[in-house]
């Protein structure tokens, strides 16, 4: 696995941050993908996408809505959650509806990095697991794993 | 909790976020300067690209006024709130409208809002607590906001017939005519403490604007 293979997309309104941001994350063989509104990121989530970066306080439609519609589309999509605006609640409603991590702006790059790239290797466990329980034909299971439905149905029951 | 203890959190909610934001601008305009420092370093140049890195450098001292400037909101909401223990004294209402614009702006960015302070033609003074008024201005906000947003707000400070108050009108805006409707709907402002009235009255003149109105119920 090389570090170019995980395709990434940031969504965020400030648009000086996330380019910037941007711009230092493929300094770092990174390629990143923006988006500046949670529209525009449901859009781009049609593309092969491995981590989103989300802030949560967007015009129009929130991150939180945003989270909502991937982990429903795309389940196994993994989300980081990075926003200027975290109370404890917004943290706890994030993880309930299954983000990966919650980091607070400003942070630094190599922790976010850090944070993508974990977020990556628990995805492809995730598909191996699945492919592994497939095999032993346990569809049902390896529909669990990658669809995280738990999760999913968790957050509903709240 | 009481108005004021609710308007300042609201503000303050808002302007912290805003800060972060600024903060997190300028760390990753710092980190990229150095990267690209790093980078030239590598490549064995004696310095990385000028230009770029002057915009680069330009973009973190933006960041660094817009981060002052809100400082200065929250402070001057600090002052209010400890001033307000005695008898308040007279407050600068443009400054109140500039400060106004600047900690709700995230609040009105979340509802496609965008405000501006309008300059006034002389000081606005007015015998009226300040924390009073940006509760007045956020009751606006939010009934604005209860329509559907996606307006411009102006708020200016201004004298008409001897009365001070705030001129709020509507420049432009995808929703514009249904946020007039709402504000010529006599509108209920609820953010004024007992012994303070308010009210938003219909001002036309070359377009439709309001002007905000408050008396102390003594004066009346």
């Amino acid at each position: 696995m090389t570090k170019e293979d995980i395709k990434i997309l940031l969504v965020d309104d400030e648009k000086q941050f996330v380019d910037t941001l941007a711009e230092r994350l493929a300094m770092r063989g990174f390629e990143a993908r923006v988006a500046y509104d949670g529209p525009t990121a449901l859009e781009a989530v049609t593309q092969p996408t491995d981590v989103i970066v989300l802030d949560l306080r967007m015009p129009g439609m929130d991150g939180f809505e945003v989270l909502r519609s991937v982990k429903k589309s795309n389940p196994q999509v993994q989300v980081i959650i990075l926003t200027g605006h975290g109370g404890d609640a917004e943290e706890q409603t994030a993880y309930r509806m299954g983000a990966y991590n919650f980091l607070r702006k400003p942070m630094d790059i190599d922790e976010l990095l850090n944070s993508i790239r974990m977020a990556y290797r628990d995805k492809l466990e995730n598909a191996m697991v699945a492919v592994s329980l497939a095999e032993g034909g346990d569809f049902e299971a390896a529909r669990e794993v990658l669809s995280e439905k738990d999760v999913l149905e968790g957050h509903d029951k709240s | 909790m009481d108005n004021d203890s609710q308007c300042m959190a609201r503000l303050l909610a808002s302007a912290v976020h805003d800060l972060r934001n600024v903060l997190a601008v300028i760390r990753e305009s710092a980190g990229l300067a150095q990267d690209l420092t790093a980078l030239a370093m590598r490549q064995e140049q004696a310095a990385p690209d000028p230009q770029r890195l002057a915009g680069v450098l330009g973009e973190a001292q933006q960041s660094v006024i817009r981060g002052a400037a809100l400082a200065d909101a929250m402070d001057y909401v600090a002052q209010a709130a400890r001033a307000e223990d005695n008898a308040p004294g007279p407050c600068d209402m443009t400054r109140v409208c500039r400060f106004f614009c600047l900690l709700a702006a995230r609040q009105a960015r979340a509802v496609q809002m965008r405000l501006e302070s309008g300059e006034a033609a002389e000081p606005v003074w007015a015998n009226v607590p300040p924390l009073a008024l940006f509760g007045l201005l956020l009751d606006v906000l939010d009934l604005c906001a209860s329509v559907g947003g996606q307006v411009t707000l102006r708020f200016t400070a201004q004298r008409h017939h001897r009365e001070e108050g705030i001129v709020v009108d509507v420049p432009d805006g995808s929703n514009r005519e249904l946020v007039l409707a709402a504000l010529a709907g006599n509108p209920r402002l609820e953010s004024l403490r007992p012994g303070w009235k308010a009210a938003l009255m219909p001002w036309r003149e070359a377009e439709p604007r309001f002007f905000l109105s408050f008396s102390s119920v003594a004066d009346a």
